[in-house]
């Protein structure tokens, strides 16, 4: 007998929602875990997934992926390809296992509290087999990290990050706890599934999987693909959520989730994929500078989407492209002058050629940013190399966790927007991180930022490093034993032979 | 050991930095606490013909030199911003 | 007015396949499917990635980013159904393929309706 085709019965087989009779719908689905509004369940029973898929069709083409990504790790096993890559590369793929496996693991309990608290069946559905994609992409990035541990224990970070206080990882937990853990199901899926996987994953996982096969990395471009393509599908659960909440006059909600978690989303892929694409990658092998690919990825693609759904770009949008011109530059600074503080070993990314292609890129880089770079060559040339790592520690953001940054150099404009709340100075690196928290106090009132740490008394000033749990080995060092400098030693002596 | 935090914007500088000084420092004091810290290290080092002065975000002038921590009435990660001004070689100063 | 351009001849797309050619100075997604030569804008609608990146197999395209799947022989979306390649108008002459060009705005792009 033949089988049928799955969409003659594909909506037949969603629909598995019953009226209770031995409890209510309130206590089945309470609304603070499912649906904070409350929106009619015969709106919710409309959600339809655009891109659909049966669990047969599921692990058919799971398995597919699965196949291809490891058959091309296998065949690539032997290559060398990490010893030969350059110390930037190295940086990459270092920062990128310890930042994201993690994430990944947590996006799966994310998404089975959709699973269990979502009241439309499709959502459901969909969630389940997010669920299922999130384990995947935990293991997939274990496991190749697991092969890159014979070559550096860096790549231990790959599962111990998330059991620590690392600078990194704290900013990272507050960032996306915000947004996948601690709020109702169809929140959690508006802030992860739309404004996180739906624009700004493709930077990472998309843009980057490109750099990456420039560099002949062609195991961890794969790899990355892969990954991106589930995102397909579990990333439209948030679609449909966001148009049943605009058709249930709740717009102005659904834009405060947005505006929320694009900008948390932002200043965490600034620091991540902005310092990935136009420092750590080899200047060769660049497929666009970080400002193109958000050009490209979220100001055109993610912003017509919006608009088409009737939505509005952030109110924030011209500070946004603003931020898009520094953001990444200052975190990069800092990044490379407390690279102890990290689990990766750091590379600066401003030999000369390097420079020429920032300020060209981002015209007036020389100007700040190169300010404070000059001032680290010059230490180097020295040999004065323990002056290249500051004694005193930077100020955190009371809500991204990261540095607080503005711009250096000529353009010096750097401001701390402060916040006093129940007694407490709370300290902000831009107006939106402040707005943020003024949405919603008590939910970020509490936490304490390093800083705030040391402050309090809670941990001594030199006990940071072990309150971070990295002992001594663990500590990132220069990835290119400063041997970049040398190239201004060569434009010197070029200088100097031609009379220029 | 030095235990009160101040948030330190020096100029020029890439990002904010945490100073730990005393109630008891005066404004000069913090100050050579950013030049050691700072001062060769994210900016320029300071020139023998500057010298750094304190003043509040948004201020035109700089807090008095010898005022202290605890006078100016800082509170724990009180932001500040430290900058340079043309040190003047005059046997006396009006401000001193 | 037709802009209608030769993109290449049967011989250069053998059934089963598709290749991306030049009408012109357009690229355009050709593919030789069992119910004949079809032309498209080379790109998906979803995020606008490379479709020639991804497989034709069984009549169905399927794009590499977030495997999209679309009718070869119609353009139409299978899975989402919502929908559909841009598609240009496929004259074959003899054992040379033609397409009109003007009867899509450049720079188009399909969107889920």
């Amino acid at each position: 007998m033949a089988l049928l085709n799955s969409e003659d019965w594909y909506d037949i087989a969603r629909d598995t929602n019953w009226t209770p009779r031995y409890v209510s719908e309130q206590a089945l689905f309470p609304k603070e875990l499912s649906d904070v509004l409350e929106m009619p369940l015969e709106l919710l029973e409309t959600f339809d997934e655009p891109y659909k898929v049966t669990y047969r069709d599921y692990v058919k083409t799971q398995r597919e992926k699965d196949v291809g990504a490891y058959s091309v790790k296998a065949a690539l096993a032997r290559s060398q390809m990490y010893e030969n890559a350059s110390p930037g590369w190295k940086a990459l793929l270092q920062m990128h296992f310890g930042a994201v496996s993690f994430l990944e693991y947590h996006s799966v309990s994310a998404f089975a509290r959709m699973t269990r608290f979502g009241r439309a069946p499709g959502m459901r559905n969909m969630a389940t087999f997010g669920s299922l994609d999130e384990m995947r992409h935990a293991q997939v990035h274990l496991y190749f990290a697991y092969e890159y541990l014979a070559k550096s224990r860096t790549f231990d970070w790959a599962q111990k990050a998330p059991r620590t206080d690392n600078w990194v990882i704290i900013s990272e937990r507050h960032t996306f706890d915000d947004l996948e853990h601690t709020r109702d199901a169809i929140s959690a899926a508006i802030m992860t599934n739309f404004a996180f996987e739906t624009a700004f994953t493709n930077l990472q996982f998309i843009a980057l999987s490109a750099d990456a096969a420039n560099c002949g990395d062609f195991s961890f471009s794969t790899m990355l693909q892969s990954i991106q393509s589930d995102e397909a599908r579990h990333a439209q659960i948030g679609e449909p959520l966001l148009k049943m909440m605009i058709d249930s006059g709740r717009k102005a909600e659904a834009q405060k989730l947005i505006d929320i978690s694009f900008w948390r989303c932002w200043k965490q892929f600034s620091a991540l994929s902005g310092t990935c694409m136009d420092y750590y990658t080899p200047l060769d092998k660049r497929e666009g500078s970080f400002k193109e690919f958000m050009n490209e990825w979220i100001l055109d693609q993610f912003v017509a989407k919006l608009e088409d759904m009737g939505m509005e770009k952030p109110w924030y949008w011209d500070l946004l492209l603003e931020d898009i011109e520094v953001f990444h530059h200052a975190q990069q600074l800092g990044i490379y002058l407390y690279r102890p503080t990290e689990w990766w070993h750091p590379i600066a990314g401003t030999n000369p050629a390097e420079r020429a292609w920032l300020e060209e890129k981002y015209p007036g880089w020389n100007d700040t940013f190169g300010q404070v770079w000059d001032v680290i060559i010059e230490n180097i040339r020295a040999g004065r190399l323990d002056s290249t790592i500051p004694k005193t520690l930077p100020m955190l953001c009371n809500m991204h966790g990261l540095e607080l940054t503005g711009v250096p150099g000529r353009k010096w404009n750097l401001k701390d927007h402060t916040l006093d709340y129940q007694g407490r100075r709370y300290h902000f690196q831009s107006v939106v991180d402040k707005w943020i928290f003024e949405q919603e106090p008590e939910r970020y009132a509490g936490h304490l930022s390093l800083i705030d740490r040391v402050a309090q008394g809670i941990v001594a000033p030199d006990g940071v490093m072990e309150h971070m749990n990295m002992a001594p080995e663990e500590y990132g060092i220069e990835g290119t034993n400063y041997a970049w400098v040398e190239a201004y030693d060569d434009a010197l002596t070029t200088r100097r032979a031609t009379g220029t | 050991m030095s235990n009160f935090p101040v948030v330190c914007g020096f100029e020029g500088d890439y990002g904010f930095k945490v100073l730990m000084v005393d109630r008891s420092s005066t404004m000069d004091d913090v100050c050579a606490v950013a030049a050691d810290l700072l001062a060769g290290v994210v900016v320029r080092p300071v020139a023998p013909t500057e010298r750094l002065r304190v003043r509040l975000p948004d201020a035109t002038e700089p807090l008095p030199p010898t005022l202290t921590v605890a006078e100016a009435g800082f509170i724990e990660l009180e932001t500040i911003e430290i900058y340079r001004e043309p040190r003047v070689l005059a046997a006396v100063r009006n401000d001193a | 007015m037709s802009a209608r351009l030769k993109v290449c001849t049967l011989d250069d797309v053998w059934e089963g396949e598709m290749r991306v050619l030049t009408a012109g100075d357009v690229e355009v997604l050709v593919v030789n499917t069992a119910a004949g030569v079809r032309a498209y804008h080379p790109r998906c609608p979803h995020q606008a990635v490379a479709l020639i990146d991804g497989s034709f197999d069984d009549g169905v395209i399927t794009c590499s980013a977030h495997r999209w799947r679309f009718d070869a022989a119609t353009g139409a979306g299978v899975n989402p159904k919502r929908c559909a390649l841009i598609a240009y108008p496929v004259e074959v002459d003899g054992d040379d393929v033609y397409v009109d060009l003007s009867a899509v705005a450049p720079g188009a792009v399909a969107s889920l309706t």
